[in-house]
Protein backbone atom coordinates (compact mmCIF):
# COMPACT_ATOMS: atom_id res chain seq x y z
CA UNK A 1 0.00 0.00 0.00
CA UNK A 2 1.33 3.37 -0.93
CA UNK A 3 1.63 5.95 1.92
CA UNK A 4 1.75 9.64 1.28
CA UNK A 5 3.38 12.06 3.56
CA UNK A 6 1.04 14.95 3.40
CA UNK A 7 3.04 17.07 5.91
CA UNK A 8 4.87 19.87 4.30
CA UNK A 9 8.70 19.95 4.62
CA UNK A 10 8.62 22.97 6.85
CA UNK A 11 6.30 21.19 9.26
CA UNK A 12 8.65 18.21 9.36
CA UNK A 13 11.58 20.47 9.92
CA UNK A 14 9.67 22.27 12.65
CA UNK A 15 8.81 19.04 14.44
CA UNK A 16 12.41 17.86 14.14
CA UNK A 17 13.66 21.14 15.62
CA UNK A 18 11.18 20.86 18.47
CA UNK A 19 12.28 17.28 19.19
CA UNK A 20 15.97 18.20 19.04
CA UNK A 21 15.35 21.09 21.42
CA UNK A 22 13.59 18.78 23.86
CA UNK A 23 16.37 16.21 23.73
CA UNK A 24 19.10 18.80 24.10
CA UNK A 25 17.20 20.45 26.96
CA UNK A 26 16.78 17.14 28.78
CA UNK A 27 20.38 16.09 28.20
CA UNK A 28 21.74 19.52 29.13
CA UNK A 29 19.64 19.60 32.25
CA UNK A 30 20.69 16.08 33.19
CA UNK A 31 24.39 16.77 32.68
CA UNK A 32 24.23 20.09 34.53
CA UNK A 33 22.22 18.54 37.34
CA UNK A 34 24.63 15.61 37.59
CA UNK A 35 27.66 17.90 37.77
CA UNK A 36 25.85 20.06 40.32
CA UNK A 37 25.02 17.01 42.42
CA UNK A 38 28.63 15.91 42.15
CA UNK A 39 29.78 19.35 43.22
CA UNK A 40 27.37 19.38 46.15
CA UNK A 41 28.51 15.90 47.14
CA UNK A 42 32.17 16.85 47.08
CA UNK A 43 31.38 20.06 48.93
CA UNK A 44 29.48 18.08 51.58
CA UNK A 45 32.44 15.74 52.04
CA UNK A 46 34.67 18.77 52.28
CA UNK A 47 32.49 20.33 54.94
CA UNK A 48 32.39 17.05 56.88
CA UNK A 49 36.16 16.69 56.71
CA UNK A 50 36.72 20.27 57.77
CA UNK A 51 34.44 19.76 60.75
CA UNK A 52 36.17 16.49 61.59
CA UNK A 53 39.52 18.21 61.33
CA UNK A 54 38.37 21.01 63.59
CA UNK A 55 37.22 18.43 66.10
CA UNK A 56 40.57 16.63 65.92
CA UNK A 57 42.45 19.91 66.31
CA UNK A 58 40.38 20.69 69.37
CA UNK A 59 41.01 17.22 70.82
CA UNK A 60 44.75 17.50 70.16
CA UNK A 61 44.91 20.94 71.74
CA UNK A 62 43.02 19.71 74.81
CA UNK A 63 45.20 16.61 75.19
CA UNK A 64 48.38 18.65 74.68
CA UNK A 65 47.27 21.14 77.30
CA UNK A 66 46.43 18.33 79.69
CA UNK A 67 49.82 16.72 79.14
CA UNK A 68 51.83 19.90 79.51
CA UNK A 69 49.93 20.88 82.62
CA UNK A 70 51.01 17.69 84.43
CA UNK A 71 53.11 18.60 87.41
CA UNK A 72 56.70 17.34 87.43
CA UNK A 73 56.13 15.34 84.27
CA UNK A 74 59.69 15.88 83.05
CA UNK A 75 61.07 14.73 86.40
CA UNK A 76 58.88 11.62 86.31
CA UNK A 77 59.96 10.87 82.75
CA UNK A 78 63.59 11.44 83.70
CA UNK A 79 63.43 9.13 86.71
CA UNK A 80 61.67 6.49 84.61
CA UNK A 81 64.31 6.79 81.90
CA UNK A 82 67.21 6.70 84.36
CA UNK A 83 65.68 3.61 85.97
CA UNK A 84 65.50 1.79 82.67
CA UNK A 85 69.09 2.74 81.81
CA UNK A 86 70.64 2.08 85.19
CA UNK A 87 70.03 -1.67 85.18
CA UNK A 88 71.55 -1.91 81.74
CA UNK A 89 74.58 0.12 82.83
CA UNK A 90 75.08 -1.96 85.96
CA UNK A 91 74.79 -5.15 83.91
CA UNK A 92 77.40 -3.83 81.49
CA UNK A 93 80.11 -3.30 84.09
CA UNK A 94 82.63 -5.99 84.97
CA UNK A 95 82.33 -7.58 88.40
CA UNK A 96 85.80 -6.49 89.46
CA UNK A 97 85.44 -7.88 92.98
CA UNK A 98 85.68 -11.42 91.55
CA UNK A 99 89.29 -10.68 90.80
CA UNK A 100 90.38 -11.40 94.36
CA UNK A 101 88.59 -14.75 94.44
CA UNK A 102 90.20 -15.71 91.14
CA UNK A 103 93.63 -14.62 92.37
CA UNK A 104 93.31 -16.66 95.54
CA UNK A 105 92.17 -19.68 93.56
CA UNK A 106 94.89 -19.63 90.91
CA UNK A 107 98.01 -18.37 92.67
CA UNK A 108 100.10 -21.13 94.30
CA UNK A 109 100.58 -20.61 98.02
CA UNK A 110 103.96 -19.50 99.40
CA UNK A 111 106.04 -20.31 96.34
CA UNK A 112 104.67 -17.57 94.08
CA UNK A 113 104.08 -13.94 95.00
CA UNK A 114 102.69 -11.05 93.02
CA UNK A 115 104.42 -7.69 92.97
CA UNK A 116 102.30 -6.03 90.34
CA UNK A 117 98.97 -7.05 88.91
CA UNK A 118 97.42 -5.12 86.09
CA UNK A 119 94.11 -5.92 84.45
CA UNK A 120 92.62 -4.09 81.51
CA UNK A 121 88.89 -4.76 81.32
CA UNK A 122 88.58 -3.07 77.95
CA UNK A 123 91.06 -5.36 76.19
CA UNK A 124 90.49 -8.30 78.62
CA UNK A 125 94.21 -8.60 79.23
CA UNK A 126 96.15 -9.17 82.43
CA UNK A 127 99.80 -8.62 83.20
CA UNK A 128 101.12 -10.36 86.31
CA UNK A 129 104.52 -9.49 87.66
CA UNK A 130 105.94 -11.28 90.66
CA UNK A 131 108.58 -13.34 92.32
CA UNK A 132 108.90 -17.03 92.94
CA UNK A 133 111.13 -19.54 94.67
CA UNK A 134 112.04 -21.16 91.38
CA UNK A 135 111.37 -21.24 87.70
CA UNK A 136 109.59 -24.53 88.26
CA UNK A 137 107.03 -22.77 90.44
CA UNK A 138 106.58 -20.07 87.82
CA UNK A 139 106.09 -22.77 85.24
CA UNK A 140 103.49 -24.44 87.46
CA UNK A 141 101.75 -21.13 87.98
CA UNK A 142 101.62 -20.56 84.22
CA UNK A 143 100.33 -24.08 83.67
CA UNK A 144 97.71 -23.67 86.38
CA UNK A 145 96.46 -20.58 84.58
CA UNK A 146 96.53 -22.35 81.24
CA UNK A 147 94.53 -25.31 82.42
CA UNK A 148 92.06 -23.38 84.51
CA UNK A 149 88.56 -23.63 83.14
CA UNK A 150 85.31 -22.03 84.11
CA UNK A 151 81.65 -22.90 84.13
CA UNK A 152 78.69 -20.58 83.96
CA UNK A 153 75.80 -21.39 86.25
CA UNK A 154 72.29 -20.87 84.98
CA UNK A 155 68.89 -21.76 86.31
CA UNK A 156 66.42 -23.66 84.17
CA UNK A 157 63.29 -21.46 84.18
CA UNK A 158 61.01 -24.51 83.97
CA UNK A 159 62.51 -26.88 86.50
CA UNK A 160 64.38 -24.19 88.46
CA UNK A 161 67.35 -26.54 88.56
CA UNK A 162 70.88 -25.20 88.45
CA UNK A 163 72.60 -25.91 85.16
CA UNK A 164 76.30 -25.68 84.50
CA UNK A 165 77.75 -24.91 81.11
CA UNK A 166 80.50 -27.03 79.61
CA UNK A 167 83.91 -26.13 81.04
CA UNK A 168 85.76 -23.63 78.86
CA UNK A 169 89.29 -22.26 79.18
CA UNK A 170 89.26 -19.26 81.53
CA UNK A 171 92.40 -17.73 80.08
CA UNK A 172 92.64 -17.78 76.33
CA UNK A 173 96.35 -17.09 76.01
CA UNK A 174 98.86 -17.31 78.81
CA UNK A 175 102.39 -16.22 77.94
CA UNK A 176 105.38 -16.15 80.24
CA UNK A 177 106.59 -12.89 78.84
CA UNK A 178 109.79 -12.56 80.86
CA UNK A 179 111.59 -14.25 83.72
CA UNK A 180 114.78 -13.65 85.64
CA UNK A 181 116.66 -16.09 87.79
CA UNK A 182 119.24 -14.67 90.16
CA UNK A 183 122.09 -16.99 91.11
CA UNK A 184 122.80 -17.55 94.83
CA UNK A 185 126.02 -15.51 94.50
CA UNK A 186 124.12 -12.48 93.29
CA UNK A 187 121.30 -12.64 95.80
CA UNK A 188 122.82 -10.28 98.32
CA UNK A 189 120.19 -7.84 99.47
CA UNK A 190 117.45 -9.76 97.72
CA UNK A 191 114.80 -12.10 99.05
CA UNK A 192 116.64 -15.36 99.42
CA UNK A 193 113.51 -17.48 99.20
CA UNK A 194 112.18 -15.99 95.98
CA UNK A 195 115.06 -15.34 93.62
CA UNK A 196 113.02 -15.65 90.45
CA UNK A 197 111.03 -12.83 88.92
CA UNK A 198 108.53 -13.25 86.15
CA UNK A 199 106.05 -11.41 83.96
CA UNK A 200 103.01 -13.27 82.68
CA UNK A 201 100.65 -11.86 80.06
CA UNK A 202 97.27 -13.41 79.55
CA UNK A 203 93.93 -12.79 77.97
CA UNK A 204 90.87 -13.86 79.86
CA UNK A 205 87.41 -14.86 78.71
CA UNK A 206 85.13 -11.81 79.15
CA UNK A 207 82.49 -14.07 80.74
CA UNK A 208 84.71 -14.37 83.83
CA UNK A 209 83.81 -10.86 84.95
CA UNK A 210 80.32 -10.72 83.44
CA UNK A 211 78.22 -9.45 86.32
CA UNK A 212 75.08 -11.08 84.92
CA UNK A 213 76.63 -14.56 85.10
CA UNK A 214 77.54 -16.79 88.00
CA UNK A 215 80.99 -18.11 87.21
CA UNK A 216 82.88 -20.93 88.87
CA UNK A 217 86.58 -21.46 88.23
CA UNK A 218 87.80 -25.01 87.81
CA UNK A 219 91.42 -24.80 88.90
CA UNK A 220 93.41 -28.00 88.33
CA UNK A 221 93.88 -29.76 91.66
CA UNK A 222 96.95 -31.68 90.55
CA UNK A 223 99.82 -29.56 89.42
CA UNK A 224 100.10 -29.84 85.72
CA UNK A 225 103.27 -28.88 83.98
CA UNK A 226 104.12 -28.31 80.40
CA UNK A 227 106.01 -31.58 80.44
CA UNK A 228 102.67 -33.31 80.66
CA UNK A 229 101.75 -31.91 77.28
CA UNK A 230 102.27 -34.04 74.19
CA UNK A 231 104.20 -31.25 72.50
CA UNK A 232 107.85 -30.28 72.42
CA UNK A 233 108.38 -27.66 75.13
CA UNK A 234 112.12 -27.38 75.00
CA UNK A 235 111.87 -23.79 73.79
CA UNK A 236 109.94 -22.62 76.85
CA UNK A 237 113.03 -21.25 78.59
CA UNK A 238 115.74 -19.64 76.61
CA UNK A 239 118.80 -18.95 78.79
CA UNK A 240 120.85 -15.94 77.93
CA UNK A 241 124.56 -15.62 78.44
CA UNK A 242 124.44 -13.56 81.62
CA UNK A 243 127.17 -13.96 84.22
CA UNK A 244 125.13 -13.71 87.40
CA UNK A 245 121.61 -13.68 86.07
CA UNK A 246 119.77 -15.94 83.74
CA UNK A 247 117.08 -14.23 81.78
CA UNK A 248 114.59 -15.39 79.26
CA UNK A 249 112.09 -13.64 77.08
CA UNK A 250 109.35 -14.81 74.80
CA UNK B 1 -1.26 33.47 3.55
CA UNK B 2 0.58 30.19 2.92
CA UNK B 3 3.84 32.10 2.72
CA UNK B 4 3.22 33.81 6.03
CA UNK B 5 2.34 30.45 7.66
CA UNK B 6 5.59 29.06 6.26
CA UNK B 7 7.51 32.00 7.65
CA UNK B 8 6.04 31.47 11.09
CA UNK B 9 7.18 27.87 11.00
CA UNK B 10 10.63 28.95 9.85
CA UNK B 11 10.79 31.46 12.64
CA UNK B 12 9.77 28.80 15.14
CA UNK B 13 12.47 26.49 13.77
CA UNK B 14 15.06 29.21 14.02
CA UNK B 15 13.90 30.02 17.52
CA UNK B 16 14.12 26.37 18.51
CA UNK B 17 17.62 26.06 17.08
CA UNK B 18 18.65 29.23 18.88
CA UNK B 19 17.22 27.86 22.11
CA UNK B 20 19.16 24.63 21.56
CA UNK B 21 22.36 26.59 21.17
CA UNK B 22 21.62 28.72 24.25
CA UNK B 23 20.61 25.73 26.37
CA UNK B 24 23.65 23.72 25.27
CA UNK B 25 25.89 26.71 25.85
CA UNK B 26 24.54 27.49 29.30
CA UNK B 27 24.54 23.82 30.27
CA UNK B 28 28.07 23.41 28.99
CA UNK B 29 29.24 26.50 30.82
CA UNK B 30 27.58 25.44 34.05
CA UNK B 31 28.94 21.91 33.76
CA UNK B 32 32.45 23.19 33.19
CA UNK B 33 32.15 25.58 36.13
CA UNK B 34 30.81 22.82 38.39
CA UNK B 35 33.53 20.43 37.30
CA UNK B 36 36.24 23.02 37.86
CA UNK B 37 34.89 23.71 41.34
CA UNK B 38 34.60 19.98 41.95
CA UNK B 39 38.20 19.45 40.93
CA UNK B 40 39.35 22.18 43.29
CA UNK B 41 37.30 20.64 46.07
CA UNK B 42 38.69 17.17 45.29
CA UNK B 43 42.23 18.53 45.62
CA UNK B 44 41.30 20.21 48.85
CA UNK B 45 39.68 16.99 50.07
CA UNK B 46 42.82 15.03 49.30
CA UNK B 47 44.87 17.47 51.37
CA UNK B 48 42.29 17.42 54.15
CA UNK B 49 42.49 13.62 54.13
CA UNK B 50 46.27 13.74 54.54
CA UNK B 51 45.98 16.23 57.38
CA UNK B 52 43.20 14.19 58.97
CA UNK B 53 45.30 11.02 58.89
CA UNK B 54 48.22 12.84 60.52
CA UNK B 55 45.98 14.45 63.10
CA UNK B 56 44.28 11.16 63.89
CA UNK B 57 47.70 9.59 64.50
CA UNK B 58 48.71 12.54 66.68
CA UNK B 59 45.43 12.44 68.59
CA UNK B 60 45.71 8.68 69.13
CA UNK B 61 49.28 9.11 70.35
CA UNK B 62 48.25 11.90 72.70
CA UNK B 63 45.38 9.85 74.11
CA UNK B 64 47.78 6.92 74.65
CA UNK B 65 50.24 9.32 76.26
CA UNK B 66 47.55 10.59 78.61
CA UNK B 67 46.83 7.04 79.72
CA UNK B 68 50.56 6.35 80.04
CA UNK B 69 51.10 9.55 82.03
CA UNK B 70 48.30 8.57 84.35
CA UNK B 71 49.91 5.17 84.93
CA UNK B 72 53.35 6.76 85.22
CA UNK B 73 52.13 9.22 87.84
CA UNK B 74 50.53 6.40 89.81
CA UNK B 75 53.69 4.27 89.65
CA UNK B 76 55.92 7.25 90.42
CA UNK B 77 53.90 8.16 93.49
CA UNK B 78 54.02 4.57 94.72
CA UNK B 79 57.76 4.45 94.04
CA UNK B 80 58.33 7.78 95.76
CA UNK B 81 56.22 7.05 98.80
CA UNK B 82 57.82 3.72 99.72
CA UNK B 83 59.08 4.03 103.29
CA UNK B 84 62.09 1.79 102.59
CA UNK B 85 64.02 2.82 99.52
CA UNK B 86 65.62 0.59 96.88
CA UNK B 87 68.92 0.40 98.75
CA UNK B 88 67.31 -0.39 102.08
CA UNK B 89 67.42 3.09 103.59
CA UNK B 90 64.62 5.17 105.07
CA UNK B 91 62.66 7.46 102.79
CA UNK B 92 62.82 10.43 105.13
CA UNK B 93 66.06 9.73 106.99
CA UNK B 94 69.36 11.54 106.74
CA UNK B 95 71.78 8.61 106.84
CA UNK B 96 73.98 7.65 103.90
CA UNK B 97 71.46 5.24 102.38
CA UNK B 98 68.40 7.34 103.17
CA UNK B 99 66.30 9.35 100.75
CA UNK B 100 63.33 8.88 98.50
CA UNK B 101 63.62 6.44 95.64
CA UNK B 102 63.63 9.11 92.88
CA UNK B 103 66.47 10.87 94.72
CA UNK B 104 68.42 7.61 94.96
CA UNK B 105 67.93 7.00 91.23
CA UNK B 106 69.04 10.51 90.32
CA UNK B 107 72.06 10.14 92.61
CA UNK B 108 72.94 6.87 90.89
CA UNK B 109 72.50 8.25 87.40
CA UNK B 110 72.46 12.05 87.60
CA UNK B 111 70.64 14.02 84.98
CA UNK B 112 73.32 16.69 84.84
CA UNK B 113 77.06 16.66 84.44
CA UNK B 114 78.70 17.30 87.79
CA UNK B 115 82.33 16.24 87.85
CA UNK B 116 83.16 17.81 91.23
CA UNK B 117 80.29 15.83 92.79
CA UNK B 118 81.69 12.64 91.26
CA UNK B 119 85.18 13.25 92.63
CA UNK B 120 83.66 14.00 96.04
CA UNK B 121 81.80 10.68 95.93
CA UNK B 122 84.98 8.80 95.01
CA UNK B 123 86.94 10.61 97.70
CA UNK B 124 84.25 9.68 100.22
CA UNK B 125 84.47 6.00 99.25
CA UNK B 126 88.25 6.11 99.75
CA UNK B 127 88.59 8.28 102.83
CA UNK B 128 85.91 6.48 104.83
CA UNK B 129 88.24 3.47 104.66
CA UNK B 130 91.18 5.47 106.03
CA UNK B 131 93.11 5.17 102.82
CA UNK B 132 95.79 7.52 101.65
CA UNK B 133 94.53 9.06 98.43
CA UNK B 134 97.43 10.01 96.18
CA UNK B 135 95.29 11.36 93.39
CA UNK B 136 91.85 11.55 91.92
CA UNK B 137 92.03 12.75 88.37
CA UNK B 138 89.82 13.34 85.41
CA UNK B 139 88.90 16.03 82.96
CA UNK B 140 86.07 18.29 83.96
CA UNK B 141 84.05 18.73 80.77
CA UNK B 142 81.48 21.01 82.32
CA UNK B 143 81.46 23.47 79.42
CA UNK B 144 81.21 20.79 76.73
CA UNK B 145 78.55 18.83 78.57
CA UNK B 146 76.46 21.91 79.32
CA UNK B 147 75.51 21.83 75.66
CA UNK B 148 73.85 18.44 76.19
CA UNK B 149 70.30 19.49 76.84
CA UNK B 150 67.24 17.48 77.72
CA UNK B 151 65.74 15.47 74.91
CA UNK B 152 62.90 13.01 74.33
CA UNK B 153 65.40 10.13 74.08
CA UNK B 154 68.55 10.88 76.09
CA UNK B 155 71.47 8.44 76.25
CA UNK B 156 73.94 7.81 79.07
CA UNK B 157 77.17 9.77 78.66
CA UNK B 158 80.39 8.43 80.25
CA UNK B 159 82.46 10.45 82.71
CA UNK B 160 86.01 9.12 82.98
CA UNK B 161 88.09 9.37 86.12
CA UNK B 162 91.01 7.66 87.77
CA UNK B 163 92.45 7.47 91.24
CA UNK B 164 95.47 6.15 93.05
CA UNK B 165 95.76 5.10 96.66
CA UNK B 166 98.82 4.02 98.59
CA UNK B 167 99.81 2.68 102.00
CA UNK B 168 96.99 0.19 101.88
CA UNK B 169 96.90 -3.50 102.62
CA UNK B 170 95.34 -6.25 100.54
CA UNK B 171 92.13 -6.26 102.58
CA UNK B 172 91.61 -2.52 102.19
CA UNK B 173 92.19 -2.80 98.46
CA UNK B 174 89.57 -5.53 98.28
CA UNK B 175 87.17 -3.34 100.23
CA UNK B 176 87.67 -0.41 97.84
CA UNK B 177 87.19 -2.52 94.74
CA UNK B 178 84.10 -4.17 96.24
CA UNK B 179 82.73 -0.73 97.17
CA UNK B 180 83.17 0.41 93.58
CA UNK B 181 81.36 -2.68 92.32
CA UNK B 182 78.50 -2.28 94.78
CA UNK B 183 78.12 1.47 94.36
CA UNK B 184 74.65 2.60 93.29
CA UNK B 185 76.39 4.59 90.58
CA UNK B 186 77.25 2.26 87.71
CA UNK B 187 81.05 2.47 87.84
CA UNK B 188 82.75 0.57 85.04
CA UNK B 189 86.37 -0.12 85.86
CA UNK B 190 88.45 0.14 82.69
CA UNK B 191 91.76 -0.89 84.19
CA UNK B 192 93.13 -1.70 87.59
CA UNK B 193 96.66 -2.07 88.89
CA UNK B 194 97.69 -3.45 92.26
CA UNK B 195 101.30 -3.25 93.31
CA UNK B 196 103.52 -3.48 96.37
CA UNK B 197 102.99 -5.67 99.36
CA UNK B 198 102.16 -5.78 103.04
CA UNK B 199 100.90 -2.45 104.35
CA UNK B 200 102.41 -0.51 101.48
CA UNK B 201 100.29 -1.61 98.62
CA UNK B 202 99.14 0.73 95.88
CA UNK B 203 96.00 0.64 93.82
CA UNK B 204 95.47 2.54 90.59
CA UNK B 205 92.06 2.48 88.98
CA UNK B 206 90.86 3.98 85.71
CA UNK B 207 87.11 3.90 85.43
CA UNK B 208 84.10 5.71 84.13
CA UNK B 209 80.63 6.31 85.36
CA UNK B 210 77.72 7.99 83.65
CA UNK B 211 75.24 10.79 83.64
CA UNK B 212 72.13 10.86 81.50
CA UNK B 213 70.49 14.15 80.47
CA UNK B 214 66.89 14.63 81.53
CA UNK B 215 64.06 13.32 79.45
CA UNK B 216 61.31 15.73 78.50
CA UNK B 217 57.95 15.70 76.84
CA UNK B 218 58.36 16.91 73.31
CA UNK B 219 55.16 18.04 71.63
CA UNK B 220 56.12 19.19 68.17
CA UNK B 221 54.16 20.56 65.26
CA UNK B 222 54.58 19.26 61.77
CA UNK B 223 53.57 20.91 58.48
CA UNK B 224 51.71 18.63 56.09
CA UNK B 225 52.71 19.35 52.54
CA UNK B 226 49.82 19.47 50.01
Amino acid sequence: MIQFNLLPDVKIEYLKAQRTRKIITVVAFAVTAASLVFLVLIFSINVYKTKNLASLTESIAAASKKLTSQTDLDRKLTVQNQLSSITQLHNGKPDVARLFTFLNQTTPIDVVSLTNFKVDFLTTTVTITGTSDSLVSVNKFVDTLKFTKFQVETVDPKTEKKLLSDPAPAFISVVLDKFTYTTPEAREGQQADQPTTYIIDLTYDPALFDITKIVTLLVPTTTTTRSALPIDTTDLFRPEPVTNEQEGEF
Amino acid sequence: MAKSRGSIKHLAITKANTQVVIIAGVAGFLTVVFLVFSQALISQNAYLSKVTVKKEVADKQLQENLVAVSELTKSYNEFQNKSINVIGGQKSGTAQNDGSNPKIILDALPSSYDFPALTSSIEKILTTRDLRVDSITGIDEEITQQAVLSSPNPQAIPMAFSFKISDANYQKIQEVVTALTKSIRPIQVDSLQISGGGEEMELEVSAHTFFQPPKNLNIKTEAVQP
